[in-house]
């Protein structure tokens, strides 16, 4: 049987993002996740668990459908769902292999890569469309999967495919929102951005590098951290990182742009918590660096800081979450040129996350253990540069995510050598 | 012991930020159940709004979001200095 649900305010922004990749030569808007597991991992079992999550679940069949002027929706298929899961020779590269997921157009939501490793270990990648969840979506994915390959006879979860984004608001409380989200809008516009792909965008295939820290690393990262941000607001730091990074790379090529601006985004849902899964439940804060706030780490840090603590004083995730819905019913086209004519055609200056603890609900996958593993979604250019980071086991990782032609090999290893320099105060 | 205020601030916490199982007290872990910057950031909010009491910023660290009795400690200290 059929049934319909409205695109979150998220989905349909990705929908815009989407829409303009498509247009360009660049593809999907995909993302793989990558799971490296150790020994033990028993493949009937997984199997039998994702089957039995894909057969509840709306994430194998869902559609989108979008009649004019109307919020677009997922329509849920009546075929039998079910996730692809392909088994591999031991001797495949994942990161070749997610690069070509990224690349390789798909009409399935998601799939399983299986890698067996010499060690007896396995590695695991599922590939999937931002459309139709978040990485942390992912991560409560995976998390319910090894739930169920660990108890066989437990029921798959029904509940976990709600929205938590939806609100409804008096009319004064909402016309509130959408005036503190109009004058931070208002205030971001006043300044020119610049993204590294230049404003129009350009076909090219997406490519990615996994950059890992190590444990003595991520510890020296951590104590940096904490001196500037007081062990608790690390968002800051590592933003004013990334930018910096970008910056390098600017200067380096003899100009620059009269900001950096770029959304963060927030998760609707609860911490601790363990669905909803499907759909992409994230609001956004934005945030913006002068070139003459960026010159030093810990000062730029600061700056971004009081950016976030004014942001969530005046709710603006939430706010900004209003105005999504209400985007939502703009056709998709008009959506995109909404977002290209208010930045110059850039979007954002790149694009930046960092989703904490990876997969943090689970030790064991399928009988083996959980060690390490990150998210690498693909992404659009503009602004053309993507840098996310995630942590297991105390270990950092940064994923950086760009499109072909959008930097040289020379700038890829300034962007990094900023961002270490940075991250490590070397 | 009995905190009747970490009590009211886990309670709120619970309604509001972090999901946590039943048994989850008032000692128990707060980053470990999920505490991210964000949270930190929309707690520190909801400690002004609804205990009216404004953190100093020394009080400002890890420390004191750790457990909900750290956090009313906190808010103690804040309200007698």
């Amino acid at each position: 049987m059929s049934a319909l649900a409205p695109l979150t305010g998220a989905d349909a922004f990705l929908l815009a993002m989407e829409h303009l990749m498509l247009r360009h030569g660049q593809g999907q808007h995909l993302g793989f996740t990558q799971v490296r597991l150790g020994p033990g991992f028993d493949l009937k079992r997984f199997r039998e668990a994702c089957a039995r999550v894909a057969s509840v679940s709306p994430l194998a069949t869902a559609r989108v459908e979008q009649p004019l002027f109307q919020i677009p929706r997922w329509r849920i298929g009546d075929e039998t769902p079910s996730f692809p899961i392909q088994v591999h020779e031991p001797n495949t590269d994942p990161a070749s292999l997610g690069e070509a997921r990224l690349n390789t157009p798909t009409d399935r939501n998601l799939s399983f890569d299986v890698i067996p490793q010499p060690d007896g270990g396995t590695t695991l990648l599922v590939c999937w469309r931002h459309l139709v969840l978040d990485g942390k979506g992912i991560e409560l994915l995976l998390a319910e999967i090894a739930r169920l390959a660990a108890d066989p006879a437990a029921e798959p979860r029904t509940q976990s495919w709600g929205v938590v984004g939806e609100r409804s608001l008096p009319w004064r409380e909402f016309l509130g929102e959408m005036e503190r989200f109009k004058n931070r809008f208002y205030e971001n516009a006043a300044y020119k951005i610049g993204a590294l792909s230049g404003s129009e965008p350009k076909p090219g295939r997406a490519l990615c590098e996994v950059v890992k820290f190590s444990a003595e690393e991520t510890a020296q990262i951590s104590a940096l951290a904490a001196a500037v941000s007081r062990g608790v607001f690390q968002l800051a730091w590592f933003l004013a990182a990334v930018t910096r990074a970008h910056r390098a790379v600017f200067l380096h090529r003899g100009s620059e742009p009269e900001s950096y601006q770029t959304g963060c985004p927030v998760q609707q849902r609860k911490r601790g918590t363990r669905h909803p899964i499907w759909q992409n439940q994230v609001s956004q804060l934005f945030f913006r660096l002068l070139p003459a706030e960026a010159t030093d780490l810990a000062k730029a840090a600061e700056i971004l800081q009081e950016q976030f603590a004014t942001q969530t004083r005046e709710r603006l995730d939430l706010a900004f979450s209003s105005m999504a819905s209400i985007l939502r019913r703009l056709p998709t086209p008009w959506y995109l040129r909404f977002l290209r004519s208010n930045s110059g055609g850039y979007i954002t200056s790149f694009f930046y996350s960092h989703t904490g603890n990876f997969l943090p609900e689970c030790d064991t996958l399928a009988g083996a253990p959980v060690l390490e593993g990150w998210h690498v979604p693909s992404i659009s250019a503009p602004p053309g540069t993507g840098l996310f980071f995630s942590e297991r086991s105390g270990a950092l990782t940064a994923t950086l995510s760009w499109r072909e032609g959008v930097l040289t090999d020379e700038e890829r290893a300034l962007l990094w050598k900023s961002l270490r320099e940075d991250l490590l105060g070397s | 012991m009995t905190d009747e205020l970490a009590a009211q601030l886990l309670a709120r916490i619970r309604a509001d930020l972090v999901e946590t199982e039943p048994s989850f007290g008032i000692d128990d872990d707060l980053f470990a159940a999920g505490l991210d910057s964000m949270a930190i950031m929309q707690l520190t909010l909801l400690l002004e709004e609804d205990f009216a009491a404004k953190l100093p910023d020394r009080l400002i660290k890890r420390e004191t979001f750790t457990t909900a009795r750290r956090i009313a400690d906190a808010l103690r200290e804040t309200r007698g200095s």
